[in-house]
């Protein structure tokens, strides 16, 4: 301190002396040409052309910061304007002598950007925290792992925390904009409960609602059925997300429709994430980088949902070394490899699954031909540069259901190119190009080559652009077009017998442009607000046709349209407010204010939790896009200590032109199909209490929703508002993992749900031998609520654990004792003499009684895990 | 690799058996004043019934009789209105039946009931019918007969087939050796009907008579009884629709179906 006070006055006196030998003015002519010079260096050229004399106080100016300027034959007033406003300087002329001051207010500030990455594989860490020692703010890496923060001029210490990796501080200086890449360490598990101290979970900074993001870890670590975890099925432990029921990857969030949930992998949508009918999901946990959900707030370049964004970003493998891993379980076999192509620079990833149970049910039934699934996924990604990088990744997968007379099917391929820019520290831009393919269908008669075929195929391109304007400030905005064909589902014959013209409905098309662009602001260290505006274009495209209809509903006119032919428009804004307040660091309030279009419909009257020949239909003549407005108010808040975030958040939710169908319609085949659609609302709200915990010896997540949805149809239900489809007043879920060991961990599940609301006869009546129930209220009673606990323990093998070989034996338990969580509940079946179920067909002596479908029992499962 | 086999087997045994069972489950306390009107009138010239009845509360009981309601049937034919009277018989039953009549194709029927202040109306018309197919039936066993459905025509239709082996070797309660079995062949495609549950297999030894009767089936009728299996037949697969009533042509809120068709019938001895 002695020694800098002595040098600041030695400066001052020398600068002082010089000036008594120096004239000048600022009219004086200079020419500079300096890249990245310090500003001390560059006042004294100032000083030597313009004959000169710099007064300052050299603690007070940024004298170390690197200057690139270019001057040819400029006053030294001009000159001095430019190099005062990049550092926030002010300049005055006292005699002869410059006398430079730092201005008031905001001081000089320079961008610190850069990836970070996981040290070992290279992987970028999406959603990491940087908080910087002095200041109460920081940033949080994109879904690239890119981060961009603006920082006063000088030295910070900087920390990086991410959930699952050591804390690293580093020290910086900070004298331009500098771009520096973070790798992190992963943290192993240890026997005793350490909690990294210091990580933050990003949820408390963000200005943002209705996100959770689930650690693919703690799904791979949760017991699942048959051991076969998945992304789908795990989100039934998210407060707010309810599957449609056991056996389904149909799920409702708040009270929205199972529509209106849009699940990019890879920012690539994927329309039907099931196999064998529901009873899996396509999407592994092992292939995920991340999984973020947001159930309010949506971003803005993820539009056309009303209730949920599932955003999944797949592994970009192991940019380092080579790495394969297995899995084989019951069900299936799960097999994949990594590594670089060029090391530390591009790296690839490619994981498969296949199942191999079509011998067990050809016991069951010999007709079978073809009884599997598979899924195929991979993901390149290239450093073009040092800021260019590119990502290709694909997925496919399909279900074939084959016996010699009929069979199901159904497949999806998606896939994108991404490509990231780092245009300056302050911009980013991603660019991707993306699309998919869903195909569904049924071989109604395979001896004549009869089926019934659904496709809905996409394709589209969008860029996004991140503008980090200072350390208060950021500006995104972007664009995205697309273009989709959906064939309804149509009679496909290989013979040359012509379709009756009855069964052929239109194929449509469309074209959805949608611009956006959102401003966010925090004036101060507590304060950040969002605000932004989706606006999109829908517009119905020929080749198609569609049909008048007449108030009674039948259909009175055709009309067509030629290829190209724009026939229908639907433009849209929906607005975007979020509002947070920092408590402290380790808690937040946030609010916000959210609309949403969705122009996309899954046709479906079916109760069934499986995947049944849900067609979907686009907005057009007959079908307006669906709306929510959704108000969303959460408490966040981080234990530090222990290392648990909570959130409570409470929603008000209102959705419009929400489908609902005529008694018993008919959805295949139908080309009026639009004549059996209802057009309602839905009203919800809830309370939803969370909590997470994802390091140390005990982890897991604990979840409890309270909530109301309610549906108002003016067919329906004599007009009067009536209990949603959707609605599941109570839902509890615990799913906590203990490691009691270094080769012995423990997992268990708990789930509680309020029964599925459906409609109960009220009494039968007689009709020519059959007994038919009579509905009053349209959901007037529930099925017994659902509840099951689950567990799985996994044993390491490994004697010794150093080694790069590891694997490990998993025991599940899917439905510990064997609750019977029923799906349907039939009141026409009797029992034969065989003690089977079947549905009575002599009229004479027909006898019905009730009966409940389940799908699990207690379901015990075996799983073997290799990786090296 | 062979024990992993046999642990597969044993744990998707587990999965895929006892999938379905017997529950109580207690119907909503809600009560109603409904009506359940069942009649269809033919070109058989009969005696008619229009049968009316109340809903019940609990399965497989002989539903309570509407007694004391005033039954006609209107026939209009262009400017040609007929009407004819019913008679509740037996006196209780529920069961009015009207003189012999015959309902003609192209002429409109309907139906009204007075009962409880309340007047429920109920029109359809008879389609033709189409001719009689071929019996299917083939051996189930060495000694026993199965019927096999088959689509048959072009229109909607049911044929009602009433089995009797009574009197044959064999049969030991007269009540066990008769059936009614009906095919329904709606000419629609639906996704419940492809996946229906197991339906009973009625087997019946040679000798057996079987009386068919094809009825026609107007588009309101058609409706009507696609809405019925779907909540009976149809039900209890694994794709199963929203639950909901089988669209009525009944005013008022009656449940239940007045209907008018044509019919063929024939008589077939099993050999």
């Amino acid at each position: 301190m002695l020694l800098k006070t002595l040098l600041v006055g030695i400066f001052i006196a020398f600068s002082t002396l010089t000036s008594l030998c120096q004239n000048g003015n600022l009219k004086s002519l200079i020419s500079l040409d300096i890249i990245d010079t310090p500003l001390k260096e560059v006042l004294v050229q100032i000083e030597k052309q313009a004959n000169v004399l710099f007064a300052f106080n050299p603690d007070k100016l940024p004298l170390e910061a690197l200057v690139s300027y270019q001057a040819n034959n400029k006053t030294l007033e001009s000159v001095l304007n430019n190099i005062s406003t990049t550092y926030h300087l002010k300049f005055e002329l006292i005699e002869k002598q410059i006398a430079l001051l730092p201005k008031e207010g905001a001081p000089v500030t320079f961008n610190l950007s850069g990836n970070v990455v996981d040290a070992q594989t290279g992987e970028s860490l999406i959603s990491a925290t940087i908080s910087i020692d002095n200041l109460e703010y920081g940033a949080i890496s994109n879904g690239y792992g890119y981060y961009s923060l603006a920082l006063p001029y000088g030295k910070h210490k900087i920390e990086i925390s991410y959930l699952g990796y050591q804390l690293k501080s580093d020290s910086i200086k900070l004298i331009s904009n500098t771009s520096v890449n973070l790798s992190l360490e992963q943290s192993f598990p240890e026997l005793e409960e350490v909690i990294v101290k210091g990580n933050k979970p990003p949820n408390i900074q963000l200005i943002q609602t209705g996100k959770v993001n689930l650690s693919p870890r703690l799904i791979e670590e949760s017991p699942a059925v048959f051991g076969e975890n998945d992304v789908i099925k795990s989100l039934e432990k998210i407060p707010g997300i309810k599957l449609q029921s056991e056996g389904s990857t149909f799920f409702y969030v708040r009270g929205g429709n199972k529509d209106q949930n849009l699940i990019l992998i890879d920012d690539a949508p994927i329309y039907n994430p099931s196999h064998m009918l529901g009873l899996f999901s396509s999407i592994v946990p092992g292939v995920a980088n991340s999984i973020d959900i947001y159930k309010s707030d949506f971003p803005l370049s993820k539009g056309g949902r009303l209730s949920s964004v599932i955003d999944i970003k797949t592994k970009e493998g192991n940019k380092n070394n080579f790495s394969a891993w297995g899995n084989i379980g019951i069900v299936s076999t799960q097999l994949g490899i990594e590594g670089p192509f060029k090391k530390g620079q591009s790296s690839y990833i490619l994981s498969s699954r296949f199942s191999r149970i079509k011998w067990f049910f050809k016991l069951i039934n010999p007709n079978i031909e073809k009884f599997n699934f598979y899924d195929l996924s991979g993901k390149m990604n290239f450093k073009i540069d040092s800021k260019n990088k590119l990502y290709v990744s694909f997925y496919t997968g399909a279900d074939n259901f084959l016996t010699a007379e009929s069979g199901l099917g159904w497949s999806n391929i998606n896939g994108s190119i991404r490509w990231n820019k780092i245009v300056n520290e302050h911009t980013f831009v991603n660019t991707t190009i993306y699309g998919s393919n869903y195909k569904y269908q049924f071989y109604y008669d395979r001896a004549d080559s009869v089926s019934w075929r659904s496709r809905i195929g996409e394709i589209g391109i969008k860029t996004d652009f991140t503008k980090f304007l200072d350390s208060q400030q950021e500006l995104s905005w972007g664009f995205n077009l697309n273009g989709r064909t959906i064939n309804p589902g149509n009679l496909v014959r290989e013979d040359t017998i012509p379709i009756p013209d009855e069964f052929i409905v239109s194929v449509k098309n469309n074209i959805e442009s949608a611009g956006y662009g959102q401003y966010t602001y925090k004036p101060n260290n507590r304060w950040g607000f969002k605000i932004g505006v989706r606006a999109s274009l829908w517009t119905s495209m020929g080749e198609s046709f569609e049909y008048g209809f007449d108030d009674g509903g039948f259909a009175t006119d055709t009309l067509a349209f030629n290829a190209g032919e724009a026939y229908r428009n639907y433009f849209q804004l929906e607005p975007r407010v979020t509002a947070s307040y920092l408590i402290n660091q380790n808690s937040s309030i946030k609010a916000s204010y959210d609309r949403s279009t969705q122009n996309l419909h899954l046709i479906t009257n079916s109760i069934s939790p499986f995947t049944s020949f849900e067609i979907w239909l686009p907005s057009g003549p007959n079908i307006k896009p669906q709306t929510a407005d959704q108000l969303s108010l959460g408490y966040y808040y981080f234990l530090s200590t222990i290392g648990i975030s909570l959130q409570a958040e409470t929603y008000y939710k209102a959705l419009y032109n929400q489908i609902d169908y005529e008694a018993h319609a008919s959805t295949l085949l139908n080309p009026t199909i639009e004549s059996e659609l209802l057009f309602g609302t839905t009203k919800s709200y809830g309370v939803e209490l969370f909590a997470k915990k994802e390091e140390g010896r005990i982890r897991g997540i604990i979840g409890y929703t309270l909530s109301k949805a309610r549906s108002k149809f003016e067919e329906l239900n004599n007009g009067e508002s009536f209990t949603a489809n959707t609605d599941r007043p109570h839902n509890f879920s615990v799913s906590l993992s203990y490691d009691l060991g270094k080769k012995v961990a423990l997992s268990s599940n708990f789930i509680y749900t309020t029964g599925i609301s459906f409609s109960s006869p009220t009494s039968f009546y007689n009709y020519d031998g059959n007994e038919i129930p009579v509905y009053e209220n349209k959901n007037n009673s529930r099925l017994p609520n659902y509840h099951r606990l689950d567990f799985s323990a996994k044993f390491i093998l490994n004697k010794n654990l150093t080694k790069k070989f590891r694997h490990s034996l998993i025991i599940s338990i899917y439905n510990l004792y064997g609750r019977k969580n029923p799906i349907f509940i039939n009141f026409n079946k009797s029992i034969n003499g065989d003690k089977d179920f079947e549905v009575p067909t002599n009229l004479l002596t027909a006898s019905r009684l009730t009966s409940q479908i389940y799908i699990y029992g207690f379901a015990p499962s075996i799983n073997y895990q290799f990786k090296f | 690799m062979k024990y992993w086999k046999y642990i597969i087997l044993i744990v998707l045994s587990a999965f895929t058996l006892s999938c379905e069972e017997q529950i109580v489950w207690p119907l909503n306390n809600q009560t109603s004043d409904l009506i359940v009107v069942e009649g269809v009138l033919t070109n058989e010239n009969k005696p008619h019934i229009i049968k009316l009845s109340k809903p019940y509360k609990e399965q497989n009981i002989v539903p309570e009789a509407v007694s004391g309601a005033i039954v006609t049937i209107k026939e209009e034919d262009n400017n040609n209105i007929k009407t004819y009277t019913t008679t509740e018989f037996p006196l209780g039953s529920g069961l009015y039946l009207t003189d012999s009549l015959r309902a003609f194709s192209g002429k409109l029927y309907t139906l009204t009931i007075f009962y409880n202040n309340t007047t429920y109306e109920a029109s359809d018309s008879p389609p033709s019918t189409e001719p009689m197919p071929a019996i299917d039936n083939n051996l189930k066993t060495d000694s026993t007969y199965v019927l096999n459905f088959n689509a048959s025509g072009e229109n909607p239709n049911y044929i009602k087939h009433y089995l009797n082996w009574q009197g044959i070797e064999g049969c030991i309660i007269a009540t066990e050796c008769e059936a009614e079995i009906i095919f329904y062949d709606l000419k629609t495609i639906d996704i419940q009907q492809q996946f229906k549950p197991d339906q009973e297999i009625i087997e019946f030894p040679e000798g057996t008579m079987i009386i068919r009767k094809k009825y026609s089936v107007s588009n309101a009728y058609q409706e009507y009884l696609r809405g019925m299996l779907s909540e009976t037949a149809w039900r209890g697969g694994i794709f199963d629709g929203y639950q909901a009533n089988a669209a009525t042509n009944l005013s008022e809120g009656a449940v239940g179906f007045f209907a008018v068709s044509t019919v063929v019938s024939d008589i077939t001895i099993i050999k």
